[in-house]
């Protein structure tokens, strides 16, 4: 059976190959592009995300249909189309973002992605494709265990209740055969006690294993790739440490005294309610400790909130339902108007195509940073909160729909210095969704490249301007016109 | 829900029925005392917890094996876990409604409500609350308040699913995600139903103690429980009405087509009508003036019976009575002023931020005080390690690990790398979380006597505490560490994320903490509703303790004491008196020769003498040295 | 069927009060009621200091509403002075015009909803306007409350059960009432103040 499988594996891929060589490949790599940008954030090709699997989509429904629905789905559900209702229904009703955006000749090439996907033979990356066309074929082992968990479920339950009442039962006869004695069988006090010094060893053994097991996997244990990080890091430092030797000394005392002042009958409580000295010290010093990261605490937002610097890039983070844009100002470093009531009619970002200020602006799905220059990110959100979260920097704004936020700080190591630094050529700087947004809030991010100066200005050449002098502004009536953007990761804008 | 445990209650009763010549009815279901409304917002609060327990078991579940099958789902959740994957959005509902249960149903209707019902009138010696038909009203507007949560989980888009904290636009657009939709709008009712039942609740509280407290009971002699509840309910009068108006604008927008909250949001994500003009941050700004509070009203009245369990338990006086009482007061009062610590990157004024911040650090100050107080109690006691003094021991620990991590917290310029991480799951899991469950649990383990004159089964009660404990530490603590990762708390997986799958061991040791958890609490509930029948007959005063409630009869009474109310001649913790023939004294015990209620006793006579202490050496070295630090050998 | 035994158990001690608990409780229902508004008009300021805000003219009936509000207070007060001099007469007549009082400011405030609709001030418009329409809506429904409240007093007076010995009744009453008053007033000069 495998051999066949394997056989046929090599024979589909044999025929991609060629396939993609015979000029479709310029299509379907445009697709991935566009996929990547605009669908992982919902959808898969092997498996359900938020949105259904897209393996076999080109099968399943015809072209126009896709085109339609991906251009606006909820139309179609309104419109009555049974497949489209029945969609709807089987995804709970979440809602596909319309990709009114994007034109026929796009989405044909993201189908010809997702088709040549689909017949991909499963690599070893898609492993859960594997495991689903096994399950076919018999259901596979973890299933089996599930369904007979389910079943047992109840047997469960019962044997629980039953063996809680025979231990209780039994509790309860050691407890009267040691009145009896005049002796307690079971010594709990004594028990108690050795378990919480037990517990405190045991528990802050634990502590220093996992202070050792997993601090190095904390972004605080290499340097953060900002200006302020040294400051940011020193400050979480001296809090640290504070509240370190507290947690210690306090924890210690507590389970030592449960140890040693358990109960005895031989043995009287000291009386001792009150004493004005003792409560003075321990409400100074804790005092005078949080005054110190008071004063300290409010330098460092001070300084990495008020931060200013004129020679600042502008650059606005665009989030929406599921995604992130980056909007480079351009030259002249002013971004253009932007009106929400255009947004996915003028283009996808609402961009005043009228502005002047907008003709040099440029628009990415990735963002790319200058080392050592300072940027001020001004964030915007398309539909609900979002809060835009760049851990390796220490940066974090909420993106709220209506109310422009910012924050301003300057990247000082560059992606490949930080990929070397950390022995990790894969390693990639990442801005993600820090505030729940619905479904597929755990997909939306967006990498963040940090370049030398040079490779900066290379990449930002071989970008397109947004909305080109030559885009028809005149004739917003007119069909649609195309601004084509060649580069790799630029999003491809219609301009009606 | 109401017939399972009022059936329940009917069983235990049995034994000592026909005291009073009352329907079925009036005395189980609409009963107006103030005893039988505790045991059932009890009775109710731990169904609903055991709800969100389970609910909690469900996205561990989730999050410890992403790429696993589980049938058993389907069966559970319907087409949410079609095929055993669990839908990302029910992920979050799931989230959603275990915090507003946790937060609202368990920890403050089932822990405030239920003490405070119980132990206002029987520790100041009243009859009754005083209004006991608002009392019978703020436990059906709860019960009415559960049920509509509860009905929510079953409606076709399913439940709230935008957060505990419900931020609008995403809570206030339908659109934006499934549980927006009927499921937003039942839970706005609820909470609607809850507030009503929390001010109700808590006018009541306020009346009885300041008006109806027996003679001699001043207020500098009231039980720690008695001040925790009291400020507890002044909190949730001043806040919860704020919730209130929030709620409803949220409502108008939802329903009605306001935008109180929404801006710039075009027709067709919002039903139809453009929305602008609106602030969301607005909404989070009422939501916190309430739930900053909030964390307060469910943390106060567990460490108010903490303190009552720790001072009767250690045979002690509770260390530094006024200053427990100062640092309640202190911590309601700055409760006020710092929500703002939730919203430092909402974008708010950067000034703003460090007004809250400063605030935010204060609240540490009577905190620590608090725990050195407790500390200064345990010290050369002798302690009776009953499992409600676990539990308020645990609650201790608990307090000082969550407790600090809030320091990092409130700290804006810190918070810019934790806000909203795992960090701060942990943070408050621990610090209002697990401390006040343990608070609570302390509570019942302590007064159950008082609730259904039956003992809990002690071991059982030892197994259920270590269990719980370990594994609290367990699943909470690992959590700092991907925290301080970035991992962002409301994931459905991290599989997304190349840096956050490192985690995935430690997301599945989490998990089985978790289930070995649950399991601990399967031993509780087994514990709780197995001693309602077959419990040891309790004594009256079965803990040796002061306070007034353990005068009263086992045999539950209107009006609570069978004669005169006792008179009170005393503070509450006069245990180990030297000179004293008992270590307890009861508050109703005057000293020899005291006629007068309202005379303090001479505190000459009381000063504990040199020849009664342990020798020195016994001090712990720390302590002995911070003692001859400060010149304090005097005592 | 409880209260009796409640009663039976309280007849072996009656403790003494050094507020009634019935006021105190309406005093705390007062300060709750209180915070709504308070949290509803810091709202409405937050709000207005972002800016984007409309002007608009309020609704001449606003002050019409107030001048009613204001006079049924006074013979609120003068019904409460007539039960403590115990001339049942008067308490009739007052509490009745202070009712009647009370529903012509109902309607007084449903009219001026519609004069608000009519100059285009719509409740789904700008926040300036919905807050106006919301925070009016929410003292019309305490509003209703009272007048619930002061026709019970009312029937109770007419059945001679308010008099110098029994205000209670009567007193709570008056304080809900001037209550209501009071933070209308506050309301309609907060509108004015903060446009």
């Amino acid at each position: 059976m495998k051999i066949i499988t394997n056989v046929l594996r090599a024979l589909a891929l044999f025929a991609t190959i060629l396939f993609f060589n015979s000029g479709f490949a310029q299509t379907a790599e445009e697709g991935a592009q566009l996929f990547n940008a605009n669908c992982t954030s919902c959808h898969a090709i092997n498996e359900k995300v938020v949105g259904p699997a897209l393996k076999d989509a080109h099968k399943r429904r015809d072209e126009k249909w896709l085109i339609s629905w991906i251009k606006n789905s909820q139309k179609m559900v309104k419109a009555g189309d049974p497949i489209a209702v029945q969609i709807y229904k089987e995804n709970n009703e979440a809602l596909m973002t319309a990709f009114e955006n994007l034109n026929d000749n796009q989405i044909k090439s993201v189908i010809a992605y997702i088709k040549a996907e689909s017949e991909k033979p499963a690599a070893p990356a898609t492993a859960a494709s594997t495991g689903s066309s096994v399950s076919n074929e018999g259901a596979s082992p973890v299933e089996v265990n599930a369904n007979m968990r389910g079943k047992i479920n109840w047997l469960l339950i019962i044997i629980a209740v039953l063996l809680f009442m025979v231990i209780a039962l039994v509790l309860d006869i050691l407890g009267l055969v040691g009145q009896i004695q005049g002796k307690p069988v079971i010594n709990w006090n004594s028990i108690n006690s050795k378990m919480a010094l037990l517990f405190l060893i045991a528990g802050m053994g634990a502590v220093i294993w996992e202070f050792a097991a997993h601090t190095k996997l904390t972004v605080n244990s290499y340097d953060g790739a900002s200006a302020h990080s040294n400051e940011y890091d020193s400050m979480f430092n001296i809090t640290f440490y504070l509240t370190l030797v507290v947690f210690i000394i306090t924890q210690i005392l507590l389970f030592w005294y449960l140890f040693k002042y358990k109960h005895s009958k031989s043995r009287k409580a000291l009386y001792f309610p009150d004493n004005h000295k003792l409560e003075l010290i321990w409400t100074v010093i804790p005092a005078i400790v949080l005054t110190v990261l008071v004063i300290r605490g409010l330098k460092t937002w001070n300084d990495i909130m008020y931060h200013k610097d004129e020679k600042a890039q502008l650059i606005e983070v665009y989030g929406y339902q599921f995604g992130w844009n980056a909007r480079y100002a351009g030259a002249d470093n002013v971004l253009g108007k932007h009106d929400f009531r255009e947004i996915g009619k003028v283009n996808a970002l609402g961009v005043d195509p009228k502005d002047p200020k907008a003709l040099d602006d440029v628009v990415t799905n990735e963002l790319h940073l200058k080392v050592d220059q300072p940027v001020m990110l001004k964030f915007r959100a398309k539909d609900v909160i979002h809060s835009a979260y760049l851990p390796h920097f220490r940066v974090q704004m909420n993106v709220v729909p209506g109310l422009p936020t910012q924050f301003a700080f300057t990247p000082t190591i560059t992606t490949a210095d930080m990929r070397s630094k950390l022995n990790d050529p894969t390693f990639d700087y990442i801005l993600l969704c820090n505030k729940i947004c619905g479904g597929a809030h755990y997909r939306m991010k967006m990498k963040v490249i940090v370049h030398t100066a040079g490779d900066y200005e290379k990449w930002m050449s071989s970008q397109t301007q947004y909305v080109q002098n030559a885009a028809p502004v005149a004739d917003t009536t007119s069909t649609q016109t195309q601004v084509r953007v060649p580069a790799k990761n630029n999003k491809i804008l219609a301009i009606k | 829900m109401s017939k399972t445990h009022s059936h329940q209650d009917d069983h235990s009763h049995d034994a000592h029925h026909g005291h009073h010549q009352e329907s079925f009815i009036s005395k189980y279901v609409f009963s107006m005392d103030h005893k039988m409304i505790a045991k059932q917002f009890l009775i109710t609060g731990i169904i609903m917890g055991t709800l969100g327990m389970a609910m909690s078991l469900i996205f561990r579940l989730q999050l410890a094996y992403p790429d696993m099958k589980f049938p058993f789902l389907e069966s559970i959740i319907g087409h949410w876990g079609k095929d055993g994957k669990l839908d990302p959005n029910f992920y979050l509902a799931l989230i959603t409604i275990h915090g507003t249960i946790m937060v609202f149903y368990v920890l403050t209707a089932g822990l405030s409500g239920t003490f405070s019902n119980l132990l206002i009138p029987l520790q100041v010696g009243a009859r009754d609350m005083a209004s006991p038909f608002l009392n019978m009203l703020s436990y059906w507007f709860f019960f009415l308040s559960s049920c509509v949560l509860t009905f929510s989980l079953f409606v076709e888009n399913g439940p709230a699913s935008a957060g505990w904290t419900v931020y609008p636009p995403l809570s206030a657009l339908p659109k934006a995600v499934p549980g927006s939709g009927d499921g937003m709008t039942l839970w706005l009712v609820a909470m609607i139903l809850f507030i009503a039942s929390a001010l109700l609740g808590g006018i009541n509280y306020i009346t009885t103690v300041l008006n109806m407290r027996t003679k001699g009971m001043k207020m500098t002699r009231l039980p720690l429980t008695i001040w925790a509840f009291l400020i507890t309910a002044v909190l949730g009068l001043l806040s919860f009405p704020v919730l209130l108006g929030g709620s409803l604008l949220l409502l108008m927008d939802r329903s009605f087509g306001t935008s109180f909250y929404l801006a710039d949001i075009p027709a067709d994500l919002a039903g139809g009508i453009e929305r602008t003009g609106g602030s969301p941050i607005l909404f989070q700004h009422l939501f916190w003036f309430l739930g900053h509070p909030e964390v307060y009203i469910i943390l106060l009245p567990a460490l108010g019976i903490t303190s009552e369990v720790i001072a009767t338990n250690s045979r002690k006086p509770i260390f530094g009575y006024r200053a427990m009482i100062g640092s309640i007061l202190a911590i309601g009062f700055l409760s006020f002023i710092v929500w703002g610590h939730h919203m430092f990157l909402t974008g708010m004024n950067p000034f703003l931020g460090s007004v809250f911040m400063l605030g935010t650090l204060i609240i540490a100050v009577p905190s620590a005080v608090k725990t050195f107080n407790y500390l200064a109690t345990l010290w050369k006691g002798n302690l009776q390690l009953t499992p409600a003094m676990l539990f308020a021991i645990g609650l201790v620990s608990f307090f000082i690990s969550g407790g600090l991590t809030g320091i990092y917290l409130g700290n804006a310029a810190l918070d810019i790398n934790l806000h909203d991480t795992y960090f701060v799951v942990a943070h408050f899991h621990l610090v209002m979380g697990s401390a006040a469950i343990f608070g609570m649990m302390s509570g019942i383990y302590h007064w159950y006597s008082k609730l259904f004159g039956k003992m809990m089964n002690e071991g059982l009660g030892y197994i259920h505490f270590w269990l719980t404990f370990i594994s609290a530490y367990c699943v909470f603590f690992p959590m700092h560490f991907m925290g301080l990762a970035g991992v962002p708390r409301r994931y459905y997986a991290n599989t997304a994320y190349d840096q956050f799958n490192v985690f995935i061991d430690m997301n599945e040791f989490i998990t089985i903490a978790a289930l070995l958890g649950g399991f601990a609490q399967l031993i509780f509930l087994f514990n709780f509703f197995y001693s309602i029948f077959k419990g040891k007959r309790a004594p009256q005063n079965p803990w040796k303790s002061n306070t007034l409630e353990w005068t009263a009869p086992v045999k539950h009474l209107h009006g609570n004491w069978p004669g005169e109310i006792p008179h009170v001649y005393r503070w509450a913790y006069d245990y180990s008196k030297p000179g004293a023939s008992d270590d307890f004294i009861p508050q109703n015990v005057p000293d020899p020769g005291q006629v007068d209620e309202m005379q303090e006793p001479d505190p000459a006579k009381f000063e504990p003498s040199r020849t009664s202490t342990p020798a020195a050496k016994q001090e712990v070295v720390l302590f002995a040295a911070l003692k001859r630090l400060f010149g304090l050998a005097r005592s | 069927m409880m209260t009796q035994s409640i009663k039976s158990a309280k007849s072996h001690q009656e403790p003494e009060y050094v507020i009634n608990p019935k006021k105190f409780v309406l005093w705390l229902l007062i300060v709750a009621s209180v915070m709504l508004f308070a949290g509803f008009t810091s709202a409405y300021i937050v709000r207005h200091g972002e800016g984007n805000w409309r002007v608009y003219e309020l609704p001449q009936l606003f002050t019409t509403s107030t001048i009613i509000i204001a006079l049924s207070s006074v013979f609120m007060q003068w019904a409460y002075m007539a039960a403590k001099k115990d001339e049942l007469g008067q308490i009739k007549i007052a509490l009745g015009i202070t009712a009647a009082l009370g529903i012509c400011f109902g309607i007084c405030q449903w009219l001026a909803y519609s004069q608000l609709v009519q100059n285009n001030v719509y409740f789904t418009g700008n926040p300036s306007e919905s807050f106006v329409y919301i925070i009016s809506f929410m003292h019309l429904m305490h509003m209703v409350g009272g007048v619930i409240f002061v026709l019970v007093t009312f029937i109770k007076s007419l059945r001679s059960k308010v008099h110098k010995k029994s205000l209670l009744t009567i007193n709570l009453c008056n304080t809900y009432w001037h209550f209501l008053g009071i933070l209308w007033i506050y309301l309609f000069v907060f509108f004015q103040l903060n446009r």
